[in-house]
Order: C-alpha cells, then sequence, then structure tokens
C-alpha cells in the first residue's frame, strides 16, 4: 500500500457519519482508493441509500482528501453495490455498537 | 449535476414549515381558540395540512436529498404547493390533487430505493409512502377524513419504523427480533386496510412522530440544508413541553376535562412553536461559531 493511499484513508478518519458519530474508514463505507499522479479516486458507499447524508458525507470526504492531495483532483463515487452491511465494519466499530 | 442546490430546497422546506402553521392553528381553532385562519374551511383541513402538507413533504424532501435526482424534489413541490393552496383558500380539489401527485412521486422514489437496496426496512419505508398515496386516492375520491386516518398514520409510522430499522442494522437484530417485525408490520398494514379505527391520531402525532421529528432535525438539517445545528441541552425543553401537552391532552380525554383539552392544544402549538425557535437560534450560533473559527 501506498504512503498516499494511507494518508488519504488516515483523512478519511475524519468524515464522520453523524447519525452514528463514527468515522467512515471504520464504518466500512471505504470500498477503495486509487492515486494516481493526477488524481485521488474514492470509492466509497452510504449506510443506507435511503440516507439523506450521502451527498454530505461526501461533500466532507472531498475536502478531507482534497487537504492531503494537493493540487490533483478528487473523485469521491458514491457506489451501491455491494450494498453495505454492518459485517463490512472495522472491529473497533463493532466493538462500539455493542457486537 | 442531477440533484438540487442546498439553497433551492430552503423553499420546499418553507411550504412544509407553511402547511405546520397553518394546520396548528387550524387545529387550534378546532379545540375552541380564536385564531385567525387565511382561508375558514381550513379547519376542516387540519389532518391534510399536517400530514400531506408537513411531514409529506419534510420526508418527501429529505428522500429526494437521499435519492439526489432532480425528479424526486417534484414530491415536496407539489406537496408543498397543495398546502399553499389550501391556505389561499382554493379548497379541497386543489389541495389534494398536488398533495396526491406529491405522495406518487414519493412512492416512486421509495421504490427507487428499495430497488438500489432490498431490505425489510427499504420494503418498510415504500410501504409507508404507499399508504400515503392510498390514503390521499381515498381522499380524492370523496372518502371521509376519518376513513382516511389509519391510512396518513401508517405513512408516519411505517415511515418512522423503516428508518429506525435501518438505524438497528449496526447491531443487526436477531433472526427472531426480525421475524416479529414482520409479524407487527403485517399486523399494522392489515389494520389499515381493514381501517380499524384509530382513536386521538392527534396524540400519536404529537407524542410519537413529532418527537421523533424533533430528535431528528439536528441531523437532518446539515444534510439537507447544509446548514450546522450545534447541540445544546436546550433542545429537550421543547420535547419536554410537548410530552407535558400529550399528557394533559390525554388526561383532559380521559377525565372529561375540555379545558384541560383547549389548554393542551396550546401547550402543543407552544412546544412547536419552541422546537422551531430553538432549531433556528442554533442554526444562527452554529453560523456565528463558523465566522469566528474561520
Amino acid at each position: 500500500m501506498s504512503t498516499t493511499e494511507e494518508r488519504v484513508r488516515a483523512a478519511l478518519r475524519a468524515v464522520i457519519d453523524p447519525e452514528v458519530g463514527m468515522n467512515a474508514v471504520d464504518l466500512g463505507l471505504v470500498y477503495g482508493i486509487e492515486v494516481t499522479p493526477q488524481r485521488v479516486h474514492v470509492r466509497m458507499t452510504m449506510t443506507t441509500p435511503a440516507c439523506p447524508m450521502g451527498s454530505y458525507i461526501a461533500d466532507q470526504a472531498r475536502e478531507a482528501v482534497a487537504g492531503v492531495a494537493p493540487g490533483g483532483e478528487v473523485r469521491i463515487e458514491l457506489v451501491w453495490d455491494p450494498p453495505w452491511d454492518a459485517s463490512m465494519m472495522s472491529p473497533e466499530a463493532k466493538k462500539n455498537f455493542g457486537w | 449535476m442531477a440533484d438540487v442546490r442546498p439553497a433551492l430546497r430552503f423553499p420546499l422546506l418553507l411550504l412544509g414549515f407553511l402547511s405546520l402553521a397553518a394546520g396548528v392553528g387550524a387545529g387550534l381553532v378546532r379545540l375552541g381558540w380564536n385564531v385567525p385562519l387565511p382561508a375558514p374551511e381550513l379547519t376542516l383541513l387540519h389532518g391534510p395540512l399536517m400530514v400531506g402538507g408537513f411531514f409529506g413533504t419534510v420526508i418527501g424532501l429529505e428522500r429526494a436529498v437521499a435519492l439526489a435526482r432532480r425528479w424526486a424534489y417534484l414530491g415536496p413541490l407539489a406537496s408543498g404547493l397543495g398546502a399553499a393552496a389550501a391556505v389561499a383558500g382554493a379548497g379541497t380539489p386543489a389541495t389534494a390533487l398536488p398533495i396526491f401527485f406529491g405522495s406518487l412521486v414519493l412512492l416512486a422514489a421509495s421504490l427507487t430505493v428499495f430497488a438500489r437496496q432490498r431490505a425489510l426496512f427499504t420494503f418498510c419505508l415504500a410501504a409507508g409512502a404507499a399508504c400515503w398515496s392510498a390514503g390521499n386516492l381515498l381522499w380524492l375520491l370523496g372518502l371521509p377524513l376519518p376513513g382516511l386516518v389509519p391510512w396518513w398514520m401508517g405513512f408516519l409510522v411505517l415511515t418512522i419504523a423503516g428508518e429506525r430499522l435501518e438505524l438497528a442494522r449496526f447491531l443487526p437484530p436477531s433472526s427472531t427480533a426480525v421475524r416479529l417485525f414482520g409479524v407487527i408490520l403485517a399486523a399494522v398494514l392489515v389494520g389499515i386496510v381493514l381501517s380499524l379505527p384509530l382513536p386521538r391520531p392527534g396524540t400519536l402525532l404529537l407524542g410519537f412522530v413529532f418527537a421523533m421529528v424533533f430528535g431528528h432535525a439536528p441531523i437532518i438539517f446539515p444534510a439537507v440544508l447544509r446548514l450546522a445545528v450545534p447541540y445544546n441541552p436546550g433542545f429537550y425543553l421543547p420535547l419536554a413541553l410537548l410530552h407535558a401537552s400529550v399528557l394533559a391532552r390525554v388526561a383532559g380525554d380521559l377525565l372529561g376535562w375540555l379545558d384541560w383539552r383547549g389548554g393542551a392544544g396550546v401547550l402543543n402549538g407552544i412546544a412547536l412553536l419552541a422546537f422551531v425557535a430553538s432549531t433556528a437560534a442554533a442554526v444562527v450560533r452554529g453560523r456565528r461559531g463558523a465566522q469566528r473559527s474561520a
């Protein structure tokens, strides 16, 4: 894993889903990070397609990633396949929700 | 861009709150208070203004923001304009037709969400939208309002149940709990279809549905309008007022104290006003805080 990808992932830990107070990475919302010299492409989902927070969280993610990839293009792609489920959360997040 | 800018969503929310104000005013007149109404027939439209004009509009807006598709915003626009027509004194057909159209758009949006993820909670949301549409169709066909109450309450109860089930997935419920939820959902739907009478729909609306709105607003406002609503403990005051008013209203009903009912109605209105005021004050504080830190 490249250092830049790690930095992008670390930046995405600052993006909080306000409904549950947990960050996007530990929630398992980040499906993929692709870094090229020209751009950072993040594929992410929301916990539900009925979530009105989707574009708000995506905008927060864009800001957070832009902070660690200055000058480059940042693309946040919201995807719904596969649908998120709770098993995608990190062990820390699961513990937080009482698993 | 297929979505609608946050600034353009604000007028839709305003239409919803216009309907809420008119609906509360109409409710107070029905409880015997001399509240000036822009159109006298609004007293007959208290239910449609609260359920369709207010909840239909804000739930439609919430679903449209989730879907991020322009067509989905036609739902809250139509139901909001239906409510505005009522306030302008345009009468029932001019109110009911756009609200019915708004409910069909919400149903289409909810079915799109269900198609994205086929799950019990998305089904529940779509079933809620279907109940609202069915109730509105019966309203257009001239069924008296009391017969529509189970359909309209079904819309709100199923929408809230679906949203709670959605949140419950963070600690997945046992298969027994899911089956039990399915049984309760089926029982609710059967009750609605049989149009079983629902006593005191107003208290269900206030004690359950509005309590959910109060809790939901600080999270949903930032998403819909991109305005921060920083938490403060004062948010509990409107909630306490609301529950006190529902308690007083139920006690007044049960004990036959008609004065209490009227007083409780005013307290209901004050609780809603306090909610709007505390949310608006928090938004202003949030903006000032953001300017200071910028």
